[in-house]
């Protein structure tokens, strides 16, 4: 399944953004605060759907620690709740469309003015004065017919003495898989991966990849405390912490594809870690593995580099299929955005002509 | 990188217009324009497509755009970047040198002066003296081997006699060697005039 086009509503950084036309390969582009991000974390909420637990994770992912309800405005257009939140999306093959509402909840308490405690009467004027915001509402639908009558579902994320309390639909399992590669490197994700790669033996065909990188890679093993272990032919297995970003970032990223088979993988700030040189590589390898497991890849750059880095490996493949879209978000007052689509051709002549396209 | 830094755009052939039309612009005292190089007639069209995607491109209100005939007749190119213009979403100009009302406004103009095949080097080279040009016309005739760009060979022969010394004719203008303010100059004076 592919994601075509999206289309969201009071989230973030947008009060309305259409995106069409997505491919297998979409990378994202803009200046800061335009609101990249914010499109990578629309699609990463949509594929989870029944999920509201991820409106959570995102906020994580920018370090942001919920501790009260209130924290829900983070993820609302302008923090204002007034405006639900409102994702649409089109996939294809098969064909099939997510809708998704994300609205505040609120506590049913009353609180009321005018209570006296000495006369403990309450003035018949006395109204509630204020809604307690205790959580989020999930409403979502999916139908292969956009026409067709929606069957609504709901799932709720609420702040409660006892905790942070869940509640999804029974009678719905997510058929859609996608993995968040965050632009700072954290392990625990990628050991849970990374086991469950090295029980299927697949880790072997990824110390190829990781070659390009450091070609004294001979091994990958898993060790107790989360800890990833690499042999490069010393007497000891070397900590990954120890191999630098670009070994890590690269691990992330392959363990991520390899296990959204079938599914989507959304990676932010898709150069960090990397010297410009081993980019073009990086996108081969990057492009192949993603075809190889049938997955589609979300990414934002800053990086010029990373983007004639994909044009590069691109123009030296045999058959140039209709698989890249680079998009650049353009931000202007008043919550205006233009959003610039590039092709491949487009890109590749831009670049020839040597005209910005970030 | 190239970014579009200024409201008001003239897109040109190559590196050699660029120079011709910065000059142009000096002499006619208009100022606050970006001339900008399509590298080549070949890809004139996509390259308009990508213009209009350049960062910054939303803020220009003016937007020119020279190219030479060469072998073919100018209402057909005319024609042709009006189909692209189109396709763009872009509204199109009516006919040449005429500027489009709308946002950004958009005019065409093609070398050498609308109507005749050729390029950029013959609007010049019928701006210097004829006695000049038929003495060039000789050293060909008395030449066993002719050139086959016979305009930009005449341009870099007549340059030859300039002072100072130029190899090409962007840098001929930016030396005063084309007097801008004789009479074939006239369409394109009052074409690049909607710049002011």
């Amino acid at each position: 399944m592919k994601l075509k086009n999206i289309s969201i509503k009071n989230f973030r950084t947008f009060k309305e953004l259409k995106v069409d036309d997505f491919e297998n390969i979409n990378l994202f582009v803009g200046k800061n605060n335009s609101g990249k991000t914010s499109l990578l974390e629309a699609i990463f909420l949509s594929i989870g759907i029944s999920n509201p637990n991820l409106a959570l994770n995102i906020d994580r992912f920018r370090g942001l620690i919920h501790d009260e309800s209130e924290d829900f405005r983070f993820i609302f257009h302008d923090l204002n709740y007034k405006n639900n939140i409102s994702i649409e999306l089109e996939f294809v093959n098969p064909i099939q469309f997510r809708e998704l509402t994300i609205k505040p909840t609120y506590d049913n308490i009353t609180i009321l003015k005018n209570y006296s405690k000495t006369t403990e009467l309450i003035n018949s004027a006395s109204k509630p004065i204020n809604q307690q915001n205790d959580g989020i509402e999930y409403k979502f639908s999916i139908s292969k017919n956009k026409n067709n009558k929606k069957d609504w579902k709901t799932s709720t994320l609420k702040f409660k003495d006892e905790g942070l309390i869940v509640r999804q639909p029974r009678n719905y399992k997510e058929e859609l898989y996608g993995i968040f590669v965050r632009p700072i490197f954290t392990l625990i994700d990628v050991y849970e991966r990374l086991d469950k790669i090295i029980i299927e033996k697949k880790h072997l065909e990824f110390i190829e990849a990781l070659k390009n990188i450091d070609d004294n890679i001979i091994d990958i093993t898993l060790g107790g405390n989360n800890m990833i272990y690499f042999d490069i032919g010393i007497e000891r297995r070397v900590p990954v912490q120890i191999m630098g970003d670009g070994i890590i970032r690269l691990l992330t990223i392959l363990t991520a594809i390899s296990r959204a088979q079938n599914g989507f993988v959304i990676i932010d700030e898709i150069e960090n870690g990397f010297h410009y040189s081993v980019l073009p590589k990086l996108w081969k390898i990057i492009y192949n593995t993603a075809e190889q497991y049938n997955v589609q890849i979300f990414a934002s750059t800053h990086s010029i580099e990373c983007i004639t880095a994909f044009r590069d490996f691109y123009s030296e493949k045999l058959n140039i299929a209709d698989d890249f879209r680079l998009y650049r978000i353009n931000r202007f007052p008043k919550d205006q955005i233009n959003l610039i689509k590039y092709d491949y051709q487009s890109l590749e002549s831009s670049l020839e002509s040597n005209w910005e396209v970030r | 990188m190239i970014t579009i830094e200024k409201s008001k755009i003239l897109a040109v052939e190559g590196k050699d217009e660029c120079n011709f039309f910065d000059s142009f612009f000096n002499n006619f005292d208009i100022s606050g324009v970006q001339i900008i190089d399509f590298g080549g007639k070949a890809k004139f069209n996509s390259k308009i497509r990508d213009l209009t995607k350049t960062p910054g491109f939303e803020n220009v209100i003016k937007m020119g755009l020279v190219r030479d005939s060469d072998n073919v007749d100018p209402k057909i190119i005319f024609d042709s970047i009006n189909a692209e213009l189109s396709k763009l979403g872009y509204s199109q100009p009516t006919s040449l040198s005429e500027f489009t009302n709308d946002n950004p406004s958009i005019g065409i103009f093609i070398m050498p002066n609308n109507s005749d095949f050729g390029v950029l080097e013959d609007l010049c080279l019928k701006s210097v003296n004829s006695t000049i040009i038929s003495c060039i016309k000789n050293l060909f005739e008395c030449c066993t081997a002719h050139p086959k760009e016979c305009s930009k060979a005449q341009v870099q022969c007549y340059l030859a006699t300039c002072n100072p010394l130029v190899n090409s004719l962007g840098l001929g203008a930016h030396k005063n060697h084309w007097d801008f303010k004789d009479i074939v100059f006239e369409e394109l004076n009052e074409f690049v005039m909607n710049f002011n």
